[in-house]
């Protein structure tokens, strides 16, 4: 075997290096996590299938199969998937640093890189988890093709840019405060109408439109649904105002996340 | 090479600041063996931790020109939940060495047997001492941090690590708190004596002890 080389790295090889290191925390988080005994990983994919199964069949109770003439079950399953990626990717993110001390022995392992590994399983469990339930739904007849595929991963994206780049903000500050994480759990809650989880911009009055366009989840799901439903529905969304936000955010999150090493006294 | 210059730690604790680390510089060169010596609280382990990177220091620098291992001590960054397998798995990859190879290694190094498949969580403190030397060596790095504490094994194992890191790897570095007077005068030809946060470096290890003993 060769000897691991201590010397000036470039940008190339520092990418592949983080690469090689997220693959491992991957790996690593999933099973940790999920452990090696019964389904495992599949966990990660079943997880959000359960979650989103429960909320179609409650919705079915109270309004039977469609609400505003809108199918339950794709409307569902375009609104509650990404939710659980709003909750979960930020909540994996909460305080990590301090509780994963022990990746900090490894040099290789860097903060950005922890945060994006927890950031990607999640988003990969639902997203698999997504797909499937097209799919099965789709057999069963409740789900069709999506009508403009291009507007649907456009919205997912913004959807997903948006809450990963909350996360580093969010954990970013928890390391630092610890009363961040405390808040986290009504907050999330309490914002769940911003994610445009549960309505249609279009059911709404025109004033609480554009208040809800300030929200970026609001563009990202209503592109999900609008490639959806194409025509059957009017979405509104701001594709330049959403991504400016997230830009910002991202940058935010990252200025933050370098200064994270110097608050962790690893004990 | 590594360079430690201006080194300073301080900690806050309940109020107060502490300064550990007061301005320490020293050199560590390709092949050579530094033994650190100090009393109890003196900053041994804290300067370790400075130089495989798990802690930042307050002010100052240390520049690495060649490989340093993770710190090899009783923390020696397992996760409990982990299996010793999924363990090498996480290793190899993150510092992209061969699996297979890694592990077969690791496997004939630490005698853990079927051991290797259940979380480490359940490893005496000589199990994850001879799984952790056992993933340093097959990652092989030019300079080993070790701290003592770690040769928790039997004679059996103390006999296999000087075989491996002192006969085998001569040419590494190694960078060994110890309190084992036997092992510096045998196997280190350099020492720093940490004292009062300030660090002293003796080329002549005789020398050293002797003044160790003497604080």
């Amino acid at each position: 075997m060769s000897r691991l080389q201590g010397r000036e790295i470039s940008i190339a090889e520092t990418i592949q290096i983080q690469s090689a290191v997220i693959g491992g925390l991957i790996l690593r988080e999933i099973y940790s996590r999920f452990g090696r005994d019964n389904i495992g990983f599949l966990w990660l994919i079943v997880e959000p299938a359960l979650f989103t199964t429960g909320v179609i069949v409650l919705w079915s109770l109270a309004f039977e199969s469609k609400n505003h003439n809108t199918p339950i079950v794709p409307f569902l399953l375009t609104g509650y998937m990404p939710l659980i990626i709003y909750r979960h990717v930020v909540a994996v993110c909460l305080r990590c640093m301090q509780n994963n001390q022990q990746l900090l022995y490894h040099r290789r392992v860097t903060v950005l890189s922890i945060y994006l590994s927890k950031q990607l399983v999640e988003i990969l469990g639902v997203l698999t988890s997504f797909t499937f339930c097209m799919i099965y739904f789709g057999i069963l007849g409740f789900v069709e093709v999506p009508k403009f595929f291009g507007m649907m991963v456009g919205g997912w994206g913004i959807y997903i840019w948006y809450c990963a780049s909350l996360a580093l903000v969010v954990g970013a500050l928890s390391e630092r405060f610890e009363i961040v994480e405390k808040f986290w759990a009504p907050i999330s809650y309490v914002t769940i109408p911003t994610t445009g989880a549960f309505f249609l911009v279009s059911w709404l009055p025109a004033d609480a439109r554009e208040l809800l366009l300030y929200f970026p989840m609001v563009t990202g799901s209503e592109m999900i649904r609008g490639g959806y439903f194409g025509h059957d529905i009017k979405p509104y969304y701001d594709v330049t105002y959403a991504c400016t936000v997230c830009f910002i955010q991202t940058i935010v999150g990252l200025f933050l996340l370098k200064d994270v090493r110097r608050h962790v006294e690893v004990v | 090479m590594i360079r430690v210059v201006d080194l300073v730690k301080e900690y806050h604790t309940s109020g107060r600041t502490r300064r550990i680390l007061n301005e320490v510089n020293f050199t560590l060169k390709p092949g050579e063996r530094t033994a650190v010596l100090g009393r109890n609280g003196a900053g041994k382990s804290t300067l370790v931790r400075l130089m495989g990177g798990v802690e930042y220091p307050t002010s100052g620098k240390i520049l690495r020109e060649m490989s340093l291992s993770w710190p090899l001590g009783l923390a020696s960054g397992f996760y409990g939940y982990l299996s010793g397998v999924d363990t090498i798995k996480f290793i190899s990859r993150i510092y992209q060495k061969p699996y297979a190879e890694v592990r077969d290694y690791v496997i004939d190094f630490s005698e853990l047997g079927r051991a290797i498949y259940d979380p480490i969580r359940t490893y005496s403190s000589g199990m994850s001492a001879r799984l952790a030397f056992g993933l340093s060596l097959a990652i092989d790095f030019d300079c080993y941090l070790i701290d003592e504490v770690i040769l928790v094994g039997d004679q059996n194992f103390h006999q296999k690590c000087r075989e491996e890191i002192f006969e085998k790897r001569g040419d590494r570095a190694i960078f060994l708190v110890t309190h084992d007077h036997g092992i510096i005068k045998d196997y280190c030809n350099k020492a720093i004596v940490l004292h009062g946060g300030r660090a002293k470096t003796f080329e002549d290890v005789e020398v050293a002890v002797d003044i160790y003993n003497y604080l």
